[in-house]
């Protein structure tokens, strides 16, 4: 009885192996890197880049869009799973296998551009309510410099705040934040620049070395490309 | 107490004795029908009482436990979409707002929200422990620990996935308390309800019945045996039309019957003694007072004989 249920206990575990073998990226909404359109497909810089590298090493993985804590704790703590587009901070270095950089991301603050604030840095906020997400990296980073951040669960949801008058200052990517006044037809202000972040794809340990060299690979490839095309 | 028993006895033992134990009524004595009636009606009230008490404690312990059960369950149910989403957003603000919505309930010694991760998102324990007594194990024991997996819809592409955890414990000492609280209330009531009832009974049949019948008897224990038709017939009222009142009428017509009887033997007696023509004693009663007197002086027959000359 007891080697009838070691037996299926083994079997159950190599099945469940080999379906999770198949890679699951996930990633957020963060718009103009990833989001998904209209029909739900997603898509995104960063996104048609991670595409193309996996097509070109002939590696098949799932993707998923979630929240950005969500995601990000999914690919920290689940086998076989791996997030983007991923700040790479030193807390966060031991804790994935990394692949990137995909595209690099400025961290800047806005306000509405009807406030008329003028704040030139980071220490200019403290007086004021900054709006940020759970788990992302430029909020952490902010909060890390003593000014209190209140968190959303997405990106979309703080430029809603902000536009209702429950924020003062958004911090974000800058053409996270340019792309969605956009398409929300906000017209925000950008105060300023405070750091710049290239952004990776961040990977469970389960995930083989030897499969994200191949795609470290397909992604130079893709970079020194687009380099020699805009030459 | 004993005294008057004794009195009881002494004073029934001299029939002369027109005084009775029962004369002015001074409240129950041993063994008195009042006393008898009363010790019963309390024993069956409080047998009653007892057993309608019993039931009702395990009914009330039913009730109280399948509540429970289904207000948790309801409170489970309402609280897991919020739960979800806090455990799928990984949101341990909303997490912690609703473990503690859920801990405000004085019932509840702990909860716990958990991600699918198996880590705390919000925990809630309430710091005084009480005390599991054996009470507490056999009335709550096994619907003390409640818990259920949030379950989050993420599209219509994709199956509900289980997100998250949400678990609860009861606090069976204040469920214990409340149940006590509740018994005690209860099972005084019952006691207390039981107790008017039987006094209002006592006090019923005392009014109704037994004092009619000390006054009946009352009335017997003063007659006289020569003179039975005199009898001080009780008015009862109230029971003219009643078996009580039958009663003291078919008294009265017995010993009615009877001084007729006695009446007429004495009219006979009379009759056979005195010669009818000249008014004067007859032989028979000669015969009778000879015969009487011989008995009584023995020692002087003459003093018969000298006797015997007023007959002549």
């Amino acid at each position: 009885m007891l080697c009838l249920w070691l037996a299926s206990g083994a079997n159950v575990e190599a099945y469940a192996s080999d379906t999770l073998a198949t890679l699951t990226f996930i990633t957020e909404e963060y718009p103009p890197f990833n989001y998904a359109d209209y029909q739900g497909q997603i898509i995104g810089s960063a996104t048609l880049l991670l595409r193309d590298a996996l097509r070109q090493a002939g590696i098949e993985a799932h993707f998923r869009l979630l929240p950005w804590a969500r995601a990000y704790t999914e690919a920290r703590l689940r086998d076989h799973h791996c997030v983007y587009s991923t700040t790479r901070t030193p807390e966060r270095e031991a804790l994935f296998h990394w692949v990137g950089p995909l595209v690099v991301n400025e961290w800047a603050a806005f306000s509405l551009a009807e406030r008329e604030l003028s704040i030139a840095s980071l220490s200019g906020l403290h007086a004021w309510r900054v709006g940020s997400f759970r788990e992302d990296a430029v909020g952490d980073y902010v909060a890390s410099r003593g000014i209190s951040v209140l968190l959303a669960p997405s990106e979309r949801d703080n430029i809603l705040r902000l536009e209702a008058g429950l924020l003062d200052v958004i911090v974000t990517g800058k053409a996270t934040g340019e792309f969605m006044a956009q398409e929300q037809n906000i017209a925000l202000a950008h105060l300023f620049t405070f750091h710049r972040a290239p952004l990776y794809l961040a990977c469970h340990p389960s995930v083989s070395e030897a499969l994200l060299a191949r795609l470290q690979t397909q992604l130079d490839a893709l970079h020194s490309d687009m380099q020699k095309d805009m030459q | 107490m004993p005294c008057i028993v004794i009195c009881r006895r002494t004073c029934s033992d001299d029939p002369t004795s027109p005084i009775s134990s029962f004369g002015p009524w001074r409240g129950p004595k041993k063994g008195s029908l009042t006393t008898k009636q009363a010790l019963l009606t309390l024993l069956i009230a409080m047998l009653i009482s007892s057993v309608a008490g019993s039931i009702e404690l395990l009914s009330h312990a039913t009730n109280m436990r399948q509540e429970t059960e289904q207000r948790i369950q309801q409170q489970l149910a309402v609280v897991n979409g919020a739960a979800a989403e806090a455990a799928f957003q990984l949101n341990p603000d909303l997490a912690h707002q609703i473990a503690y919505g859920l801990f405000s309930d004085s019932e509840v010694a702990w909860v716990s929200i958990r991600d699918d991760f198996g880590r705390s998102l919000a925990e809630y324990e309430s710091p005084e422990q009480a005390d599991s007594t054996w009470l507490s194990q056999y009335l709550f024991g096994d619907i003390l620990h409640h818990q259920t997996d949030l379950a989050y819809y993420m599209g219509s592409d994709m199956p509900e996935a289980v997100v998250g955890k949400i678990e609860l414990m009861l606090a069976e000492g204040y469920l214990t308390q409340q149940f006590l609280a509740r018994i005690y209330t209860v099972v005084g009531v019952s006691i207390l309800e039981a107790f008017i009832l039987s006094i209002l009974v006592i006090a019923f049949f005392h009014l109704f019945i037994t004092r009619p019948l000390l006054k009946v008897h009352a009335a017997i224990t003063q007659t006289d045996p020569n003179q039975p038709g005199q009898w001080p017939k009780p008015a009862l009222r109230g029971h003219q039309h009643d078996e009580l009142g039958h009663l003291v009428d078919s008294l009265d017509h017995l010993l009615k019957a009877f001084q007729q009887g006695l009446e007429q033997r004495d009219q006979l007696h009379h009759l056979s003694n005195i010669d009818g023509l000249t008014g004067v004693a007859n032989r028979r009663h000669f015969d009778e007072f000879y015969q009487r007197h011989w008995h009584l002086g023995t020692a002087n027959p003459a003093a018969a004989i000298g006797d015997f000359y007023r007959y002549r």
